[in-house]
């Protein structure tokens, strides 16, 4: 058991110093165009995020961003500006109001059920299987050939 | 000659329509009454259809070769300036040549099916020879009628309009004929389903006779979006694998099904449990191939009009689907009253309630990918309005389920069947756990702060410290029985045991592509600098200089590259050349990244705009662990032969019980 916690902390490890780096190397600024940026379509391509996409239209959508981020306005002000000029499909993540909130109902109510559905299953069944008594058979040793039955 | 040639190709391939239909009329025949001369022949005409698909492909691929370009689908997909290994691949590079594609592997993987079931299930067979002579005639007609790669015309073009470009890298010659081989995998699987519904004999028997053929087609499909992910990565330039583009989630929506089959499966084979789920994941998963092919192939992605573009097309594959869905999901409907079991979940605590509790997450997960796949598209055709569904929407809903999903990757192999003590499956998951506080503890001490990068981490901690926890217990159980060394324990367990333990390494492979998708999806570094030579950029600790930007011609497009020298601590390390290509004849430009790959992470570079001044814009990522995507890939990799080449537990059991008979004298039984 030492050994695995060893490995897995030596793994981690070796993941460490490259897993720390981000956090030194970009300016305050930059990490939230990214940030931003991410959360933007760019309007012509397929897909793809303003900042991916090599599309000058993107690209003078970055500006716009970096100019509006050194005004001092903040990220909900910029997507609302990028929002009214280009409209909801510029959002990544779709709005949860309007035909974008079923998106985000739909999934947790299908968990819920689902769920419900899992605990509803197990339960009743496992309540059947209470009731059917049960002939315990005594272990015999282990062989050869009870190990190929377990599969060792 | 040559035109004669792919006439020829034409008519094989109606022929095998014809064929297919013959299959389905025979096999139903034999069905209604007995009648062995007539299945003989229905397994024959599926065969012949092997050898005239074979001989349409072969045509095509001749086309392309010689360049026929009086071939209107060779005319928009090659160029005489296209080097010959692309201009046979070329054949899978567009609508009617993938769909050519996927035929094939159709008629390839059902003789092979019938070929070695033939014996074993002799009165399924029919049934199997139906469905799949059915799927077969759905394809067979629609490639003949409406997506006709053989067209010629009259005067043919003196040269071709060129492949697209992107498409023009060995990614293609890979990535697509691996994911379609796992897309028709599940064709097999969803015979035998349909057969086994139609006798409504829904015992394990059709579950034992495509484990094979599931789990062939599920590291197929893996496979397959994993090169997909790598081509992207090499190809594309944007820094990643994964962009949750719909092409991409289109082949999402079967893995995640065909995962959540291939276990529930083995609950159906081990405890007779899950019968009508399992049913409905086959023809769901089998649902989904189609529609994933149809998806990316109708163009109707990229906007609903596409499909308005070529009506015929989109409405039949809108009708095929329907038909497909409406009789699988009906025989099923039709079959529920016969498909109850009397097994039980006995217990919370036990392998089966882990397999539930996973599929219900991938079932989940799957339904969510479809919907914000394919809601975009319901919104624009109903009101007109464009919505985007994208990364962010994704990340936030499918990634938690997806470390669920992890986490229970973790405890399911550990947990016994039918039922296990509290207390004992506490005492089981004490070691996975000391593993995931480790690496918990190693986050926050790197400044993580975020609930889900760390719950991320522990997941894959758990999961990953669990598989190797169940494997050691393995062999160490083995060896404190027989005494052997550890190395010939660890090697008897892996022989033995290939099922279980081939699962334990798949599993160890997808905790490693786990891990390497959050440092690289969660700790990327990107810059973006505009140099002039002798300039230079710090990234990952490695301090990049431009050199100069060179010409980098080739035969078929103008190139420009970045020569970039990389050091660290004032030490040279290597170069890196972003390359920028247009090729003349599309018309289009491409970039070709610069990529060194090292065990802790990527040094990614790409060259955008050049400016007068002899400057050039370069984009910089560093990607910590992608290597160990590709690592993991092939860690799973091996654990699937390992499980595929293994023996069936049924007849191990068999051979164990002669094994005693002869010995004892007593009879097996």
């Amino acid at each position: 058991m030492r050994r695995i916690a060893a490995a897995a902390f030596i793994v981690l490890a070796m993941a460490w110093p490259s897993a720390a780096a981000p956090f030194q190397t970009e300016q305050p600024q930059e990490t939230l165009v990214r940030e931003i940026g991410a959360r933007l379509r760019c309007p012509v391509c397929q897909s793809e995020n303003i900042l991916d996409s090599q599309s000058g239209t993107a690209r003078e959508m970055i500006v716009m961003l970096r100019e509006q981020l050194a005004q001092g306005r903040t990220e909900a002000e910029i997507v609302e500006y990028f929002r009214s000029r280009y409209g909801d499909y510029v959002l990544l993540s779709p709005p949860v109001s309007g035909f974008g909130g079923i998106i985000w109902i739909v999934p947790p109510i299908l968990l819920v059920m689902a769920g419900a559905a899992y605990l509803l299953l197990v339960r009743r069944s496992a309540d059947k299987a209470g009731r059917v008594a049960h002939d315990a058979q005594p272990h015999e040793p282990l062989n050869e050939q009870s190990l190929r039955r377990l599969e060792l | 000659m040559v035109e004669s040639l792919i006439k020829l190709g034409q008519l094989a391939t109606s022929l095998a329509l014809v064929l297919s239909l013959c299959a389905i009329a025979a096999a139903v025949l034999v069905a209604a009454r007995s009648a062995p001369a007539w299945l003989r022949a229905a397994r024959n005409a599926l065969f012949a259809n092997l050898a005239l698909v074979a001989f349409g492909c072969a045509t095509l691929i001749w086309s392309f070769a010689t360049l026929d370009f009086s071939v209107a689908y060779v005319a928009q997909n090659s160029n005489s300036q296209l080097p010959m290994i692309y201009r046979m691949t070329a054949m899978w590079g567009a609508h009617e040549g993938s769909l050519m594609l996927w035929l094939f592997y159709l008629v390839l993987l059902s003789a092979i099916a019938v070929k070695v079931h033939w014996k074993d299930h002799p009165l399924s067979m029919p049934w199997i020879i139906a469905t799949l002579g059915a799927v077969q005639f759905g394809f067979l007609a629609f490639i003949v009628f409406l997506s006709n790669p053989f067209l010629t015309i009259s005067p043919a073009l003196p040269d071709g309009q060129d492949l697209n470009p992107l498409l023009q890298d060995p990614g293609l010659v890979f990535h697509p004929p691996v994911l379609y081989l796992g897309y028709v995998g599940f064709a097999i699987p969803f015979a035998f389903a349909v057969a086994s519904l139609v006798r409504t004999h829904s015992g394990a028997e059709w579950v034992r006779a495509v484990r094979r053929w599931t789990l062939f087609a599920w590291t197929m499909l893996t496979s397959g979006i994993l090169m997909g992910g790598f081509w992207a990565y090499y190809e594309l330039g944007w820094g990643g694998y994964w962009a949750w583009d719909p092409v991409e989630n289109a082949s999402l929506m079967p893995w995640l099904t065909g995962t959540a089959l291939l276990h529930s499966m083995m609950a159906q084979d081990k405890r007779g449990l899950f019968r009508t789920w399992n049913v409905f994941l086959v023809v769901t998963t089998f649902l989904l191939t189609l529609i994933g092919t149809f998806l990316v192939r109708s163009g109707v992605l990229t906007s609903v009009h596409a499909f308005a573009v070529d009506p015929g097309r989109g409405a039949y594959m809108l009708g095929f689907l329907t038909v497909t869905m409406v009789f699988g999901y009906g025989l099923i409907l039709f079959r529920s009253d016969r498909l109850l079991g009397d097994a039980l979940v006995e217990s919370p605590y036990s392998r089966e309630s882990a397999i539930l509790a996973n599929n219900v997450l991938l079932l989940v997960a799957a339904a969510t990918v479809f919907l914000g796949t394919l809601y975009p598209l319901f919104v624009e055709a109903v009101s007109g309005e464009r919505l985007s569904v994208g990364a962010p929407y994704f990340n936030k809903v499918v990634v938690p389920l997806m470390l669920a999903v992890v986490f229970l990757l973790g405890i399911g192999p550990s947990v016994p069947w039918r039922k296990v003590d509290a207390r004992r499956l506490a005492a089981m998951l004490r070691k996975p756990s000391v593993g995931a506080v480790l690496a918990l503890g190693v986050a926050l001490v790197a400044g993580v702060r975020d609930l889900l990068t760390l719950s991320a981490i522990a997941a894959v901690a758990f999961a990953f410290s669990a598989t190797l926890t169940d494997i050691a217990t393995g062999i160490y159980a083995r060896r404190r029985v027989t005494g052997e060394s550890w190395l010939r324990a660890a090697r008897n367990v892996l022989s033995f045991g290939r099922q279980r333990f081939g699962g334990l390494v798949v599993h160890l492979g997808i905790a490693l592509i786990g891990a390497g998708m959050i440092a690289s999806g969660l700790f990327q570094t990107a810059v973006t600098v505009s140099m002039k030579p002798g300039d230079s950029f710090e990234l990952a600790g490695r301090v990049i200089t431009l050199r100069e930007v060179a010409d980098a011609s080739s035969s078929n497009y103008q190139g420009r590259a970045a020569i970039l020298s990389v050091s660290q601590d004032g030490r040279p390390l290597y170069e890196m050349q972003p390359e920028k290509r247009f090729y003349a004849v599309r018309s289009m430009a491409t970039t070709e990244i610069a990529i060194r790959s090292s065990f802790s992470g990527d040094l990614y570079m790409i060259i955008g705009e050049e400016t007068q001044q002899g400057g050039v814009t370069i984009r910089g990522y560093w990607n910590p662990l992608v290597s160990w995507i590709w690592a993991g890939w092939l860690v799973v990799a091996c654990g699937s032969l390992l499980s595929l080449s293994g023996t069936s537990r049924r007849k191990v059991g068999r051979k164990a019980a002669s094994a005693v008979a002869t010995a004892t004298g007593v009879p097996a039984e």
